[in-house]
């Protein structure tokens, strides 16, 4: 690799072999370092088998992440590939070198000074960072509308505010867990002496000349952490970036494939907030092809990391998990979402609670752990006919306001559930599904939704009392429900959470947040920080 | 195989009566039964015209498919048909595998009525109003045999849910004799001793396919009873030959066993080995050492020690040869199809397998497996002529398994 500058309005573009290829940085702590441009055989190599992918190392220590062109009209594959060639990073490179000396600087460093940085991350990114480029390279190979990138990219600077992440850390740590993230407070409880401290003192020939006095003090100390994100959706990426400087950490985050672009306008935000501040100097954003074990062995082995943060699916999470012998791994298994549509909200308004149902559906295009699979409503068969027609309606504005088109292997898995397990269902289909357009498939049958591939594919059963049902279809891996109307929502809160949903949000309010709330039923800033005494 | 003209009955009211399209295609199903045969024995055999005989039966097929499945109907409404190409349903409506499981599985625990409306949602059978005092799944099925409807249950391991394929007569009497398939080494009927390692029963196509074999047995040993090695001992004395039939699970207690046996036993010429159903993890073999070691133990020529690849809803078998190769009998058509289950060129020829089976009159015949394979249109050297499946057949990718309850990861690649 070369420890070069990049510049993120002035991104290197080759036509090699026919295809577009584009050159983007890691970021090893603070500092950009760019690949060296693979041999044509190599992108031609990567992009025979007309398919995403990622290839490598290559010859000069590059990986190439390979995806289709997608036309931005139709959301088709245009038949060009693209080539994004990063770094194969030196696993030794990610590691602190001096982890201790790492972690006192950290921690000395007021929070204020966080608050502010990020602030400054945030004005950069707001002003230029996020840049057209970054835009253009996420939406290229993207099946969802331009709008929703334009979306996201203009979301993403507001993410980067001070004031929000003091909030955040207030809200999960308290008052007294924030002060303590910067030094040492006295705790309010009285000491215990153990038992022989306790004999030493009431034994002359024991007793120490001095009886300590030094009252009991705690902190919170900044780890060494790895993030390991998911490619549902670039917002993990960020959200676990916040919570390493939330907690002052010394991070090394790898993207997933489809955010690699990220890295070039957070690691050029950070350049221009200010590269010698200590957060800037121990973050690390590179992308490594999963389960590349010359890079992940070092990095999973035993002590390299104080904490590790782990997105993904099923074989990621057991791939990454189950290493690592005592490093305290944080895990976001993949979960999804079922929405529960009471009797007296379809009888109140059916049209504006589908309108409300939909939107659940729609986040993220059912690929995100809020993202709701099936509907379950109360009432009779004759009921959720009703609902599922009114709400193929709705989802079939959506298409039209909001195209999607899923990729080939969500359609083929889609399509074969129309045409095998859940062929007896009524099934409402917009247009050319299942290619760019949603469907409702009323069932009566039980569906194991973990196989669900999303897409934009609701599932709708009827259920005659909703408290019953939950004990049916709800289980830990559902993260979210979205209820109608708010006094079912009330009254079965208690009930979902004790069947192990993390998030019991009003009918259509699944992807709404708050700073520092908790995360698949965990407080992940309180085990990001190792709380120590004195 | 005969095809004997049986009356259905209309769907709730009056005689029952013969559906043109069945009519046309019963003297083509013989056709392709004769041609099955002559294939078999390696016989020359004119593959082209098998394959008009076999579309011709498959256009009729799907023609009868659409007026007696509604919903197979609204699947090649929304597949976009334009009609004017008679083979255009190839490309539009390959169902999944799955289609046989598309009921709610709680049915299995007691609804059989409500199990018995979707078995003639999803085929041509048809059913009189049923006395559905039926227990238990054992029970549902004698009862509709008593109606001329055979249900054949796949193994259900893998998901826990086993497919129920309904098959008329015609459709189990293509099953009952693998669609004419023999195998090149035949043995006539009633010469033969038989060792089936399936357990007793008609609820699986491997058990259907045993039945099938011992109905022509002189003599049958199940191998979940005593007395296997002293079985096939005696069978050797006498110089009977042996058919040695079922899972590779089976083979390999019985290939235990005869390793432990003081003395080898030595089969006669014309015996053979014939395995099928699924391989089991956690097997200390593969499937090519435990043949080599059946041939072995038992004094079985190598090349009559074979595997045949079958689905629950094929109606047909595919032997392996000594070259490693499962062969298609041309009277069914195999293709590889795409994520989306469109048969892809004929330059293609790696991924996931459908099936075109022309025998498959009581339910859609154009079905896409969960198996990954290699086809194979070139000549193989063991001589048999027509499409072939390289070996090992495997599972496609997030496949459940299949075997015997074998847990499996569905997780798309980490990246």
């Amino acid at each position: 690799m070369n420890a070069d500058g990049f510049r993120l309005d002035h991104i290197d573009v080759r036509s090699l072999a026919g295809v577009e290829a584009v050159r983007l940085p890691a970021v090893i702590r603070g500092r950009f370092h760019m690949p060296t441009w693979p041999r044509v055989r190599e992108i031609a190599e990567a992009v025979a088998a007309r398919a995403p992918s990622v290839l490598g190392p290559t010859t000069d220590g590059a990986y190439l992440v390979v995806d289709p062109v997608i036309d931005r009209q139709t959301l088709a594959p245009m038949g060009d590939m693209r080539v994004i060639i990063v770094p194969a990073p030196d696993p030794r490179e990610l590691l602190e070198p001096d982890p201790s000396a790492a972690i006192i600087e950290l921690m000395h460093m007021p929070f204020d000074a966080v608050c502010e940085f990020v602030d400054a991350v945030g004005e950069s990114l707001e002003a230029r960072a996020v840049g057209v480029g970054t835009a253009h390279l996420l939406s290229e190979s993207s099946r969802d509308d331009d709008r929703m990138h334009r979306a996201f990219v203009s979301q993403l600077p507001r993410m980067f505010e001070g004031e929000a992440l003091r909030t955040m850390v207030l809200n999960e740590l308290g008052d007294l867990g924030a002060r303590r993230l910067d030094g040492w407070l006295a705790v309010a409880a009285p000491a215990v002496q153990g038992i022989s401290t306790r004999i030493a003192a009431h034994t002359p020939e024991l007793r120490p000349t001095k009886a300590s006095t030094a009252p009991p003090m705690m902190r919170g100390v900044p780890t060494t952490q790895l993030h390991v994100t998911a490619g549902n959706m670039p917002i993990v990426l960020v959200t676990s970036l916040l919570w390493a400087w939330a907690t002052k950490g010394a991070c090394v985050l790898k993207p997933a494939a489809d955010s690699v672009p990220l890295i070039a306008a957070l690691g050029t935000a950070v350049a221009e907030a200010d590269p010698k501040h200590p957060l800037a100097r121990h973050t690390t954003l590179a992308y490594w092809r999963g389960g590349d074990t010359a890079i992940e062995d070092p990095l999973l082995a035993d002590g390299a990391f104080d904490r590790r943060v782990v997105w993904g699916t099923h074989r990621a999470v057991q791939a990454l998990a189950q290493r690592g012998g005592a490093a305290d791994t944080i895990v976001m298994r993949p979960r999804y979402a079922i929405s529960f549509v009471g009797r007296a909200a379809m009888k109140h308004d059916l049209a504006a609670t589908v309108r409300l149902a939909a939107v659940d559906s729609i986040v993220a295009n059912q690929q995100a752990c809020m993202s709701s699979l099936l509907h379950i409503v109360e009432g009779t068969d004759s009921d959720a006919d009703t609902y599922a027609c009114a709400l193929a309606e709705v989802l079939g504005q959506w298409d039209k306001t909001f195209p999607y088109r899923a990729q080939d292997s969500v359609q083929g898995r889609l399509l074969s559930l129309r045409r095998g397990l859940l062929a007896s269902g009524d099934w409402h289909i917009h247009g050319s599904w299942p290619s760019g357009a949603s469907a409702v498939a009323r069932i009566n049958r039980d569906f194991d939704l973990s196989q669900h591939p999303g897409g934009r594919v609701v599932l709708v059963r009827a259920v005659d009392d909703l408290e019953s049902a939950i004990a049916v279809h709800v289980n830990r891996n559902v993260s979210y429900v979205g209820v109608a109307p708010a006094l079912v929502l009330r009254e079965l809160r208690d009930v979902f959470v004790g069947h192990g949903v993390d998030n019991v949000m009003p009918l259509g309010e699944t992807e709404r947040l708050y700073a520092g709330r908790p995360h698949d039923g965990m407080q992940v800033l309180n085990r990001l920080v190792r709380w120590v005494s004195a | 195989m005969r095809i004997r003209c049986r009356r259905q009955r209309e769907r709730g009211n009056g005689p029952p009566r013969m559906a043109d399209a069945e009519i046309d295609a019963l003297p083509l199903l013989r056709q392709l039964l004769v041609f099955a045969r002559t294939w078999s024995c390696g016989l020359p055999l004119d593959l082209d015209a098998v394959a008009q005989v076999r579309n011709r039966v498959l256009t009729l097929n799907h023609q009868h498919h659409l007026r007696e499945i509604p919903i197979f109907a609204q699947l090649a409404r929304e597949g976009d048909m334009r009609g004017d190409d008679p083979f255009e349903f190839r490309d539009r409506v390959v169902l999944s595998d799955d289609w046989f499981k598309s009921y709610n599985p709680e049915w299995l625990h007691g609804d059989f009525a409500s199990l018995s409306a979707w078995l003639q949602s999803v085929s041509t059978v048809r059913l009189p109003e049923l006395s559905h005092r039926a227990a238990d799944l054992a029970s549902w099925r004698s009862e509709l045999v008593q109606h001329g409807v055979f249900v054949t249950i796949s193994s259900g391991t893998s998901t826990g849910q086993p497919s129920l394929v309904p098959r008329d007569e015609f459709t189990l009497a293509a099953l009952r004799s693998s669609s004419g398939v023999r195998f090149p080494w035949s043995i006539s009927a009633g010469e033969y001793d038989c060792v089936l390692l399936t357990s007793a029963g008609m609820d699986s196509g491997l058990q259907a396919g045993a039945a099938g074999l011992a109905l022509n047995a002189r003599h049958v040993h199940h191998l979940h009873t005593l007395g296997v090695y002293e079985f096939l001992r005696d069978a050797a004395a006498q110089r009977q030959k042996v058919i040695i039939f079922g899972p590779p699970s089976g083979l390999s207690s019985l290939v235990d066993e005869l390793a432990r046996a003081s003395t080898q036993v030595e089969l006669p010429a014309g015996s053979c080995v014939v395995t099928g159903g699924g391989w089991k993890h956690g097997l200390l073999q593969d499937l090519d050492s435990l043949l080599d070691a059946a041939s072995t133990l038992l004094g079985i020529d190598r090349r009559r020690c074979v595997d045949a690849y079958s689905t629950a809803e094929l109606n047909t078998v595919f032997v392996s040869c000594a070259n490693h190769r499962y062969h298609v009998p041309p009277v069914v058509e195999a293709v590889v199809v795409d994520d989306l289950l469109r048969p892809l060129d004929e330059d293609e020829n790696a991924g996931r397998l459908a099936l075109f089976d022309p025998f498959a009159r009581s339910y859609p015949s154009l079905l896409a497996t969960s198996d990954y394979v290699i086809l194979r249109a070139d000549p193989c050297p063991c001589g048999l002529a027509g499409q072939t499946l390289l070996a090992p057949i495997t599972r496609l990718k997030d496949a459940p398994p299949r075997g015997c309850g074998i847990p499996g990861l569905r997780e798309p690649g980490y990246q």
